[in-house]
C-alpha cells in the first residue's frame, strides 16, 4: 500500500489519494449500506481507525446490525455520552478492530444547532488520537440526512472548509447524502464541495466528477505535455552536444595522427639518412665492416620498424585517406591494410554510392566497420569478411559479416569487450540503429541502419 | 649550376635531402621553403632544375602548392615526398602533375636516382608502387554474376531459388528477417535482377540448385 493512498473497498472508486473527500448519493438504505460496508471493511483491513456518523433511516441499532451481518467480523462500538470518549483509555479497552459509530447529534450539533467550528476541532483531535495510538489513518462515513433547510449554507461552508482541513492527513471521508432530500440546486453545491460524487443509475454505481477534479486532470495533463516537450527539447540538446562531443574527438584524434605522422615520420627519415650517410662516407676495415657496419645495418632495419608503428598507429587514430579522399577510398584502403595484417580476405561493395555521404555519416560508419574488425582479429578466427553499404527503403544500411565462430548472446550481453555500447552509440548520433547477430560456427554480423537524410548518396561511375 | 628547391615544413628533412643531393659539394645551389607562400615566392624568381616538394606541407597544403606550381610553370618537374606510402596519394598526386612520387623513409641513392630522373625529365615511382597502380587500372574481373556474391549472400540466392521465404531463410541461418531482407536486396542489386522469380529463373539456368 503506497503512502499516498489507501484502498476505499468500493471496486468503482479504487484506491485513493488520503485526503480525498466525496459525496455519495443514495436513495435506499441498500444504497447506504452498499457503499459504506466495503468501505469500512477495507479501513479496518488497513487498520484505520474507523468512524461512522449515523442518522436516519439509519440509526444505531440498524448501523450496528447492517454492518454485523454485513461484516461479521467486525465490533462495532456504540458511542455512549459524549464525543471525549475518544480517549486512550477507551481506544486501548475498546481494541483496534472496531468502528466507531456515533450518532449525528452528538457529533454535528452542539444546542441543536450545526457547529462547524466545533466539528473541525474534533476532526482534528480524532486524527491526532489516531495517530498517536499507531493507526494507519482514519476514515470515516457520514450520513448527512439530518440536514434541513436552515443548516443547509452553514454546512456547505463547513463542507468546503473541510478540503482543506482534510489536505495534508491520513483522512477518508464519505459524506452520503439522501436523493428525496437533496433539491438540485443543493446537489450542485455539495457535488462542488467534493471532490467527486457517487450516486447509483440503472442499479450501477457511477462516478460523477466534480469541476474541480475535471479541472485538476485537465491542468496534470498540461503539464504532462509540457514535461514531455522539455524532456524531448533536453534529449534533442543531449544528442546535439553529444554530436559535437564527437567530432571534437574526431578532430583532435585527427591533429595528434597528423603530428605522430608527419613529425614523428620526418624525424624517423632524417635519422635513417644520417646513420646511412654514416655507412657510405665511413671506411671500414674488413673486421670492422662485419661488427659496425652490421649493427648500423641494423639500426636502419629499427627505424624502418619504428616508421611503420608510426604509420599504424597515425592510421588508427584517424587515417588521413577519410580526410583527404572519403570513406570509400579509406575503406577500401582499411581493408588493404587489415588484408595484409592478418591474412583475411575482405570483400567491399556498395562503396560507389558513398560519394555524399555527411562528415558524420563517414566518420561513424568508418569507426563502425574498425571495431568490428577489431572483433574480428580478436575474436572470431574468420577467414573472410564482408563489406556492404545498400541503400534500402529511405535508410542507407552498413553491414559487416564474417563467417568466425558467431558472436554468443552472453557475450553481446556484456558489451564492454566488444566496444558494442560505442558502436550503439555512434549510430544513435545519426538517428540510427545497431544490430548484432551470431550465428554459431557459422559467423557474426554487424548490421548499421541509418536514415538517409544523413546519407545522400548519389550513383559515381569509377 | 643546377639549382634545386626543397619545400619542406620540416628543417630535419630539408637538411637532410640537401646533404643527399649535395654530391659533390658545391655544385648544386639549393633553395628552400617551408611554407606555401615561401615555395611560390621562390618558384617565381626562376625555373629549378627540380623541385622537392612535400606533399603534407603545411598538413594539407602540398596538392595545392603543387598545382599552383604547375600552372605557373607547367614543365617545372616536381618530385613529390611524403610520408604517405599508399597509392591513393600518389595518384593524386601525379595526377597533379608530379613527375615522381616518393616516400620520406627511402634510402637515400634511390632518393639520389629519383631527383636525377625526374631532373632530367623522366618519371619516377618506386617499383613497388607501380606495381600497385597498374593493378589498379586492370578494374574488376569478369566471371559470372553470382560469384560476386559474398558465402552468405549466395546461401541465400540458393534458398530463395528453392522458394524459401524470408521467414524461413532468417530461422534456418538464425538472423533476423530484416538482415535477410538487406542480404536479398543486395543480391538482387548485385546480379542486376528485380524480383525473387528472376532470381529462381538465374539459379535454375546456372544449375545453382535442383
Amino acid at each position: 500500500m503506497s503512502q499516498a493512498t489507501t484502498n476505499s473497498g468500493v471496486d468503482v472508486l479504487g484506491n485513493l489519494a488520503w485526503g480525498t473527500h466525496l459525496c455519495h448519493f443514495y436513495e435506499t438504505v441498500d444504497d447506504l449500506l452498499d457503499v459504506v460496508a466495503p468501505f469500512f471493511e477495507a479501513g479496518l483491513k488497513n487498520n484505520e481507525f474507523c468512524v461512522w456518523i449515523v442518522n436516519d433511516p439509519v440509526d444505531i441499532e440498524t448501523a450496528v446490525a447492517a454492518l454485523k451481518r454485513d461484516l461479521p467480523v467486525a465490533k462495532c462500538h456504540l458511542t455512549k455520552g459524549d464525543l471525549h470518549i475518544f480517549s486512550k483509555s477507551n481506544a486501548a479497552t475498546n481494541g483496534s478492530r472496531g468502528i466507531h459509530i456515533v450518532p449525528h447529534t452528538k457529533w454535528y450539533l452542539s444546542n441543536g444547532r450545526f457547529d462547524g467550528e466545533r466539528v473541525r476541532s474534533v476532526w482534528h483531535a480524532i486524527y491526532e488520537e489516531a495517530m498517536q495510538n499507531g493507526y494507519a489513518g482514519v476514515r470515516a462515513a457520514a450520513n448527512e440526512s439530518w440536514l434541513n433547510e436552515g443548516d443547509w449554507g452553514d454546512f456547505v461552508k463547513y463542507e468546503g472548509s473541510l478540503d482543506s482541513l482534510l489536505a495534508d492527513l491520513k483522512m477518508l471521508v464519505v459524506c452520503s447524502y439522501p436523493m428525496d432530500k437533496a433539491k438540485a440546486n443543493s446537489v450542485l453545491d455539495l457535488v462542488g464541495t467534493h471532490e467527486f460524487a457517487l450516486a447509483r443509475r440503472d442499479r450501477k454505481w457511477e462516478i460523477v466528477e466534480t469541476p474541480d477534479l475535471k479541472e485538476a486532470k485537465n491542468e496534470i495533463q498540461q503539464l504532462n505535455n509540457e514535461l514531455e516537450q522539455r524532456v524531448a527539447d533536453r534529449t534533442e540538446q543531449v544528442r546535439s552536444l553529444a554530436a559535437k562531443l564527437d567530432s571534437a574527438r574526431e578532430e583532435e584524434s585527427a591533429r595528434i595522427a597528423r603530428e605522430i605522422h608527419d613529425e614523428l615520420g620526418g624525424e624517423l627519415s632524417g635519422l635513417r639518412w644520417d646513420i646511412e650517410e654514416i655507412t657510405e662516407t665511413v671506411s671500414l676495415s674488413a673486421a670492422e665492416e662485419s661488427a659496425i657496419g652490421k649493427q648500423l645495418r641494423m639500426l636502419i632495419a629499427r627505424i624502418d620498424t619504428m616508421v611503420g608503428s608510426v604509420r599504424r598507429i597515425a592510421s588508427e587514430l584517424r587515417p588521413t585517406a577519410l580526410d583527404e579522399f572519403g570513406l570509400a577510398e579509406a575503406l577500401r584502403l582499411y581493408a588493404k591494410q587489415f588484408e595484409e595484417r592478418t591474412g583475411c580476405t575482405i570483400s567491399l561493395g556498395g562503396l560507389a554510392g558513398t560519394a555524399n555521404v555527411s562528415t558524420e555519416m563517414a566518420n561513424a560508419m568508418f569507426r563502425i566497420v574498425q571495431e568490428a574488425l577489431t572483433n574480428v582479429l580478436r575474436h572470431a578466427a574468420a577467414t573472410r569478411v564482408d563489406i556492404d553499404i545498400t541503400p534500402e527503403g529511405g535508410q542507407s544500411v552498413l553491414t559487416i559479416s564474417d563467417n568466425g565462430r558467431g558472436i554468443r548472446q552472453e557475450e553481446m550481453d556484456s558489451p564492454g569487450t566488444f566496444g558494442l555500447v560505442g558502436m550503439r552509440e555512434r549510430a544513435e548520433l545519426l538517428g540510427g540503429e545497431l544490430d548484432v547477430e551470431g550465428c554459431e560456427g557459422r559467423g557474426t554480423t554487424v548490421t548499421l541502419r541509418v536514415p538517409a537524410a544523413h546519407a545522400r548518396s548519389v550513383e559515381v561511375s569509377e | 649550376m643546377r639549382k634545386i628547391l626543397l619545400i619542406d615544413d620540416h628543417e630535419v628533412v630539408r637538411s637532410g635531402v640537401r646533404r643527399i643531393l649535395d654530391r659533390p659539394p658545391g655544385e648544386i645551389e639549393f633553395g628552400e621553403a617551408s611554407t606555401p607562400s615561401e615555395a611560390m615566392d621562390r618558384v617565381r624568381q626562376h625555373a629549378w632544375d627540380v623541385i622537392v616538394l612535400d606533399l603534407s606541407l603545411g598538413g594539407r597544403d602540398g596538392l595545392e602548392v603543387l598545382k599552383e606550381i604547375k600552372k605557373l610553370r607547367p614543365r617545372q618537374p616536381v618530385l613529390v615526398l611524403s610520408m604517405h606510402a599508399e597509392e591513393l596519394f600518389a595518384r593524386r598526386a601525379l595526377k597533379a602533375g608530379a613527375s615522381g612520387y616518393i616516400t620520406k623513409n627511402t634510402p637515400r641513392a634511390e632518393l639520389s636516382a629519383a631527383v636525377e630522373k625526374v631532373s632530367r625529365g623522366g618519371t619516377y615511382v618506386s617499383p613497388e608502387l607501380a606495381e600497385n597502380l597498374a593493378f589498379d587500372l586492370r578494374g574488376a574481373t569478369d566471371g559470372p554474376a553470382h560469384e560476386s556474391l559474398s558465402n552468405r549472400e549466395f546461401e541465400v540466392l540458393r534458398l530463395i531459388a528453392s522458394g524459401r521465404t524470408v521467414g524461413e531463410i532468417a530461422e534456418l541461418l538464425n538472423l533476423s528477417v530484416g538482415t535477410i531482407s538487406t542480404y536479398r536486396t543486395r543480391i538482387l542489386e548485385k546480379m542486376g535482377l528485380k524480383t525473387n522469380a528472376e532470381l529462381t529463373y538465374y539459379a535454375l539456368q546456372n544449375n545453382l540448385v535442383e
